[in-house]
């Protein structure tokens, strides 16, 4: 490795300092030392917006299919303490998402109309899309396994920048207020949730790269919310929900 | 495969999940009989806390001629005897699988058909709601009160807010239908409700078609064997509403007339007809006889107006016959509406209907 410029010493602050300024870091890169290293991830995130178990009032999971399209997309910059450990932060752009569709019994739930709430137990089929888009960012402990391995661990805080939350219920009826109320049958009722959920997110995240061909590097990931997707007040939904979503991608070295 | 992976990945994971079904929480009775022969009805019209029973002239029953009762499944009964037994004769508590709830049914009984309508009682039908509808001895009538309030779902929304509620004249009590802008688009697109119109009849509810099929949802006819109907005479208040009508799509029309109904008919129950219902209440292949108050004759006056309609047995292909009378073979319905088509949600906001003293007059078989 070659010594430390001031300039990068300066940068030392902290790497979500670094990773604000990466545009001009960049352009001033070509003397820097290599004991900072940057990288671009793109992938695709695979998971769900799912209570830690499902509630019993779940019965049945008729269908479940991944956003078509649920990019990620990172930059990253590590600064190398030492051989095997270095410190790693990231600003990325992810969509989290999925359709569900499932069949419920006595669900509660409640569904804001114009001047009033619409609750009541719901028995019947549901179906959710969820389309999320975070901005996040990453705080990562960084582990050199091999020349070809690297770990990752840490975590990440993240900001709900486009909520999209919403689906319909059919095929069903809903009691009023509890499962021994007045009964009505629903042939369909849409609901959307999208601005009632936290804009802030945060949560751990696991990573492991291998290095395939030259600067490129095959990229797993696994991001776990700690923090519901409802606000404790919201009553739409009765159960806890958290972002658990897996990522398969690429990550590109740049040679700065 | 790798694009099926995901899919197996999660269905593995969903499924490993999915937990044992919770006890179940419902408390309902799905159906009753009785003891046989003790009643007038071959359905027995069961709601969500209550039973109304129609029993043969000179039969009591008790809760230990129940014979048979279907509960939600794992659920359990206990009836219990009401102290002062009158028009309730009884209640059945039925605790739910899981225990967490129990809900408690009262057994109603209607015997003779009131003489006279005076809409003096004012009862609460359903706890969920605060809504009222008039009540005549144990004959409770039922309105589009029931509707609206499946509609509204609002706990909150007072007695005096629904379409149907007492009007209090000179120390006495009538009751008002009135027709009002509906909430539009309801729980997400459940059902649109441009216009909410008054209406009041005897028969029954259907909650469960109140959302998706509301012209199911009204049944009309309570059975009737006191004799052959004659007229329907009563007083009411008519004034039109000075908005604009509202047509069913929630379109607005100036210039169109809204109008209200008054009437009753007289109708044979079948194998396959308990009721008539609002699609097929006018023309109903079962109608015996049918009495009318037409909507031309309806006057405008600040205060009350006899009005007296005859019914017509002519107009009808099924013919009045007395041994099916006293057979327990009819039904008859009363109905008034601040909106003609108001079981289409159509109807001119404001139009108002009071109506009191009503009588329905028969003749017995002397012979």
């Amino acid at each position: 490795m070659k010594p430390m410029t001031n300039k990068i010493l300066f940068l030392k602050q902290g790497a979500i300092i670094l990773l604000l300024c990466f545009p001009s870091l960049r352009a001033s890169a070509e003397n820097t030392a290599p004991s900072w290293e940057f990288k671009i991830n793109a992938g695709y995130n695979l998971g769900a917006t799912s209570p830690l178990s499902l509630p019993a009032e779940i019965r049945k999971i008729e269908k479940y299919s991944p956003s078509g399209i649920a990019p990620h997309f990172a930059l990253e910059a590590t600064r190398w303490l030492n051989e095997k450990w270095g410190i790693s932060a990231q600003m990325t752009l992810d969509h989290k998402g999925f359709t569900v569709r499932d069949e419920v019994k006595s669900l509660h739930t409640e569904i804001d109309m114009k001047d009033e709430k619409f609750t009541g137990n719901f028995t019947g089929k549901n179906t959710t899309e969820i389309r999320n888009v975070y901005l996040s960012l990453p705080v990562l402990a960084t582990r050199r396994i091999s020349d070809k391995w690297l770990v990752q661990a840490g975590f990440y805080l993240a900001y709900l920048y486009h909520p999209h939350f919403n689906g319909s219920v059919s095929g069903g009826s809903i009691r009023k207020d509890s499962p021994i109320g007045e009964k009505t049958l629903v042939d369909h009722a849409s609901f959307d949730f999208s601005k009632e959920q936290n804009a802030l997110d945060y949560g751990v995240l696991l990573a492991g790269e291998r290095v395939f061909y030259s600067n490129f590097a095959l990229r797993g990931q696994l991001s776990w919310g700690l923090k519901p997707l409802f606000p404790s007040g919201f009553t739409g939904i009765t159960f806890k929900m958290y972002n658990i979503y897996g990522l398969i991608g690429i990550s590109y070295r740049l040679n700065i | 495969m790798i694009k099926q992976l995901p899919l197996l990945l999660a269905i593995l994971f969903f499924s490993s999940c999915i937990k044992d079904e919770a006890p179940n929480p419902e408390a309902d009775i799905v159906a009753i009989s009785f003891t046989e022969n003790s009643l007038r009805t071959k359905s027995i019209d069961i709601y969500n806390d209550y039973i109304v029973l129609y029993p043969k002239r000179s039969v009591q029953l008790q809760a230990s001629d129940i014979v048979s009762i279907e509960l939600s499944e794992g659920a359990s009964y206990r009836a219990r005897n009401h102290a002062t037994p009158g028009d309730t004769l009884f209640f059945i508590d039925v605790t739910s699988q899981s225990k967490e709830y129990t809900k408690t049914y009262s057994v109603i009984q209607v015997n003779d058909f009131p003489l006279n309508f005076g809409f003096e009682t004012w009862v609460r039908p359903s706890s969920g709601f605060l809504y009222e509808n008039p009540k005549e001895g144990p004959l409770q009538w039922y309105s589009s009160n029931n509707g609206v309030a499946i509609a509204w779902n609002s706990s909150s929304k007072k007695a005096d807010e629904y379409p149907v509620r007492p009007k209090h004249i000179a120390g006495n009590t009538a009751v008002e239908l009135r027709t009002m802008t509906g909430p539009g688009e309801i729980a997400g697109g459940v059902t649109y409700i441009p216009c909410l119109a008054g209406s009041l009849y005897l028969g029954g509810f259907s909650p469960l078609m109140g959302l998706i099929d509301p012209l199911k949802a009204t049944l009309f006819g309570v059975p009737f064997n006191s004799g052959k109907p004659v007229k329907l005479t009563g007083f009411y208040i008519y004034k039109e509403g000075v908005e604009d009508y509202i047509n069913g799509n929630g379109d607005r029309d100036a210039t169109k007339k809204d109008k209200c109904s008054i009437y009753a008919v007289l109708f044979k129950t079948g194998d396959n007809v308990e009721f008539l219902y609002g699609d097929n209440i006018d023309d109903s292949p079962n109608i015996i006889a049918r009495a009318e108050v037409p909507p031309e004759n309806i006057r405008q006056e600040t205060d009350f107006v006899y009005f007296e309609a005859g019914f017509d047995y002519l107009s009808y292909a099924v013919p009045f016959a007395w041994n099916e009378l006293d057979n327990n073979e009819y039904k008859l319905t009363i109905v008034f509406a601040s909106s003609y088509r108001g079981g289409y949600y159509e109807g001119r906001p404001g139009n108002t209907l009071i109506i009191d003293n009503v009588q329905l007059i028969y003749e017995t078989n002397d012979e």
